[in-house]
């Protein structure tokens, strides 16, 4: 099923919803669209529900300006007002920025590969060294796969790593890595790795929160 | 204060962040009275909990209230609140409990009662009752268990009993008045303890018999009453319904648009406490309904609504309910889920028409195996009718039949529970009878067997209870009668039936059981994976008290029993008339066949008043 025209939203999630799941948060979506009122195209069958498509799932306790949704429609929406609309009747937390139509033009979620943050953390012991840690030939760390934990190397998935700043026992990085469907990093490996190979740092209470996505090499909205 | 760091060690923490649409805003400071409403179990079943729905809003209808919502934290959570000296708080404000003027506790079933206690504990306030003082929260309870709350009656300094639409304002305008006037914390006891539907146990003095029956109960302040009377809304059609509600951001277990269709119920089932503490029956036109549910789907996005009552088919108008319904739901692209439907031509063809049925299959609960058992517990369906439906529903195309029964009846004997076997062989048998080429897929035949419990205020309430061995050999006696593979057989967790049982008929010395049992750490015992039998077991032997005289016992019916003094309407001279017709397997009627004069006209309206 797919609807005669499809506009794109670009949302924020922001800190009141951070711990909604990426499972919650479609049927979230799936209420508020049904909420709008507006024209949107259902599927067929027993269990009707708008068509929808959401971009790069975000994971439990992150924040992001950069969400991206795609919603059919039966008619044609004016753009300015579905931004508006939509952006009223979502729950306190969620904040519709923009919307524009997808076209032939318009970069397909199926192509979204990689994802920038900044994450904020708290820290004791030393401050992390990152130049240091960027230097090691390769980071081992396992990670929770479908079949269970697995030792991989990280470092070539390490797009960016920067450290904006470590003070008063906060750290705050700024991190581009994998996000898709192929490879997913999350922020929060990424300092566990640190805390690995740097025994005098430890974090605790890593707070990503989601600046871009892209796929290949261009940004999604 | 709950922060970042305790959410991100824990489960599920968006159980515990609120903000989610529907949930009401207001600034503490600039209302007279905060009202904790608690509920006894997690986040996921507390916003299942219609009665919540209802009265979180009515409270918030007032200006000079808050009402906030508290759930029990998850065990995760509680280990860091407890590690960090967090109390327990509100999901609104993230209060601490303690500082809200009214601690408000919803009781769905006993099981919850650990939960009650535990987070009386959590919140830091004093448990007890006696031990709280001017400037601690008043603690009330209300819902199905509050009809007998004496288990409880330690920790709760009243009760609420029936409808809580009809009472809290009364409640609420009684504590304005008394904080105004500064008045001392006995005073706001004392007046609402004249108010119809409030019980203060503190004001009773119990005398037990040496036997360890009740020898007395007395009142011990000239402000309570002799009996309390429950509180019931005769305009249901009028009553308060918000039409927006909370949709939670996480999942719920019934996460949809719930109509109360109507409350009570005409059958008069002789095992079922709801089928007599919520008499009268008393309907909600199909009107109000229908527009009610325009509302709150469009407020709340929901794509579900399901129909709510304890017999569906009982309600007058389901057709045209069904009607305005369907309309309306294939207008908002909805489903719509229809419990508890007797099966017959009309519900055959309303289940075609939502086919949200096929997804679960269709249940059946003839609750005995055998006819005269079903007569004993007024259970009107006879083997033929049972035959008659399913072979309906196998020739609609239906294949998934769910049978539910109950083991430990009174007078049972093996020949019944060997005849939930051969019923359900007898359905099974009805799908063979079909012509072959008629027949849909392979049928499969779910038994269920749950442990009959009696309960207060129903015709059982002095029955002995089987006990754990005699309930196992029963269920293995059901089992032995199965023998195709069509057929599965599941029964329920015997061991939280005996101390459901227990705290079902319990009196207020089991109390000091609860105190023991949470210091043993019996908590969610309505959860398999918390529940801990071995703690409440030496909780009763710590306490020296024989959990057998509350659950294997049978009562006289001259025995003054823990909740005599509350009145739900319905006599106690009509329950051992009907406790008596059961020994002789008479079937009475139901309220619309022909009134046979229960007690509950005295509330002035229902079925009692339908032409």
């Amino acid at each position: 099923m797919k609807g005669n025209y499809t506009y794109r939203l670009l949302y924020e999630k922001g800190v009141n919803v951070r711990y909604i799941s990426q499972l919650d948060f479609v049927r979230v979506l799936n209420r508020t669209v049904r909420r709008s009122g507006l024209p949107v195209t259902y599927t067929v069958g027993f269990n009707p529900h708008p068509v929808m498509t959401v971009a790069a799932p975000i994971p439990v306790g992150t924040t992001s300006v950069y969400e991206c949704i795609d919603i059919d429609f039966d008619e044609k929406q004016d753009t300015a007002f579905l931004a508006k609309h939509l952006d009223a009747t979502f729950p306190e937390g969620i904040r519709v920025l923009e919307a524009k139509e997808v076209t032939q033009a318009s970069v397909p979620f199926r192509d979204i590969d990689s994802a920038s943050y900044t994450v904020r953390a708290e820290y004791s012991g030393a401050a992390p060294d990152v130049n240091a840690f960027l230097a090691l030939g390769e980071i081992l760390i396992e990670k929770k796969t479908k079949k269970g934990l697995k030792e991989i190397d990280i470092k070539p998935d390490i797009e960016k790593l920067v450290l904006l700043s470590a003070e008063d026992g906060i750290c705050i990085f700024e991190m581009q890595l994998p996000c898709g469907n192929e490879k997913n990093i999350k922020p929060d490996l990424v300092v566990q790795a640190i805390e690995k190979y740097q025994p005098q740092f430890h974090a605790e209470c890593v707070l990503p929160h989601r600046t871009a996505v892209y796929a290949k090499g261009k940004l999604i909205f | 204060m709950i922060d970042d760091k305790m959410l991100l060690s824990v489960s599920k923490p968006i159980q515990y962040t609120g903000g989610e649409l529907g949930m009401v805003k207001k600034d503490i400071h600039s209302v007279d009275m905060r009202f904790a409403f608690c509920f006894p179990d997690n986040y996921e079943v507390g916003m299942s909990h219609l009665g919540m729905k209802i009265l979180y809003h009515l409270l918030n209808e007032r200006a000079d209230t808050y009402c906030e919502r508290v759930f029990a934290p998850w065990p995760d959570m509680e280990e860091k609140m407890r590690e960090r000296g967090e109390p327990l708080f509100s999901i609104e404000t993230k209060s601490p409990v303690r500082d809200f003027d009214i601690v408000g506790f919803t009781l769905m079933y006993e099981m919850c009662y650990s939960n009650v206690v535990n987070m009386l504990d959590l919140s830091g306030m004093p448990m007890l009752a006696s031990e709280r003082g001017e400037g601690d929260p008043f603690v009330c309870a209300g819902g199905a268990c509050a009809y007998n709350g004496e288990p409880l009656s330690d920790f709760i300094d009243f009760f609420i009993l029936g409808e809580g639409e009809e009472i809290l304002n009364e409640v609420m305008d009684v504590y304005a008045d008394w904080k105004a006037k500064k008045q001392e914390r006995k005073t706001f006891l004392e007046r609402i303890a004249e108010l119809e539907g409030i019980y203060v146990p503190s004001f009773y003095d119990v005398e037990y018999n040496e036997d360890g029956t009740i020898k007395s109960f007395t009142k011990n302040n000239v402000h309570a009453k002799d009996r309390i009377r429950k509180r019931i809304i005769t305009d249901f059609d009028n009553s308060y319904f918000p039409e927006s509600i909370i949709v939670p951001f996480g999942e719920a277990v019934h996460d949809r648009v719930t109509l109360e269709i109507f409350r009570g119920c005409i059958r008069g089932c002789r095992f079922c406490q709801a089928g007599y503490v919520y008499r009268p029956v008393r309907e909600k036109s199909a009107k109000k309904l229908v527009d009610l549910a325009e509302k709150l789907m469009k407020a709340t996005g929901y794509e579900e609504i399901s129909l709510c009552s304890l017999s569906t088919s009982d309600y007058r108008e389901l057709n045209e309910l069904t009607e305005g319904l369907l309309t309306e739901i294939e207008k908002q692209k909805v489903n719509l889920s229809l419990p508890s439907l007797r099966i017959d031509n009309f519900s055959l063809d309303l289940m075609h028409k939502v086919q949200t049925v096929r997804k679960s299959g269709i249940t059946f609960a003839p609750e005995a195996g055998t006819q005269r058992l079903r007569d004993v517990i007024k259970k009107g369906v006879t083997e033929a009718d049972l035959i008659r439906s399913v072979s309906m529903v196998f020739s609609g195309g239906w294949t998934n039949l769910k049978l539910y029964f109950m083991i430990g009846l009174p007078t049972e004997t093996e020949d019944d529970v060997r005849g939930i076997g051969a019923l359900a062989h007898k359905v099974l048998d009805a799908y063979y009878a079909q012509p072959k080429e008629e027949r849909h897929g392979s049928p499969r035949i779910s038994v269920s067997a749950s442990t009959f419990v009696p309960k207060p205020f129903t015709p059982f309430q002095w029955e002995a209870q089987d006990d754990l061995d005699t309930i196992l050999q029963k269920q293995k006696a059901a089992r032995s009668a199965i023998r195709s593979r069509q057929i599965s057989f599941s029964w329920h967790e015997s061991k939280v039936t005996i101390l459901e049982g227990a705290f079902a008929r319990g009196d207020r010395r089991l109390g000091k059981v609860l105190l023991a049992a949470h210091k043993h750490g019996c908590k969610f015992d309505g959860w398999d994976e918390y529940f801990n039998f071995e703690g409440w077991m030496q909780a009763f032997a710590d306490c020296g008290i024989d959990i057998a005289f509350y659950n294997n016992r049978k009562r006289s019916f001259n025995e003054i029993l823990p909740w005599d003094h509350i009145d739900v309407g319905v006599t106690k001279a009509f329950l051992q008339k009907e406790c008596e017709l059961a020994y002789k397997g008479i079937v009475t009627p139901n309220c619309r066949e022909q009134c046979t004069g229960c007690g509950a006209s005295c509330f002035g309206g229902g079925v009692c008043f339908e032409r």
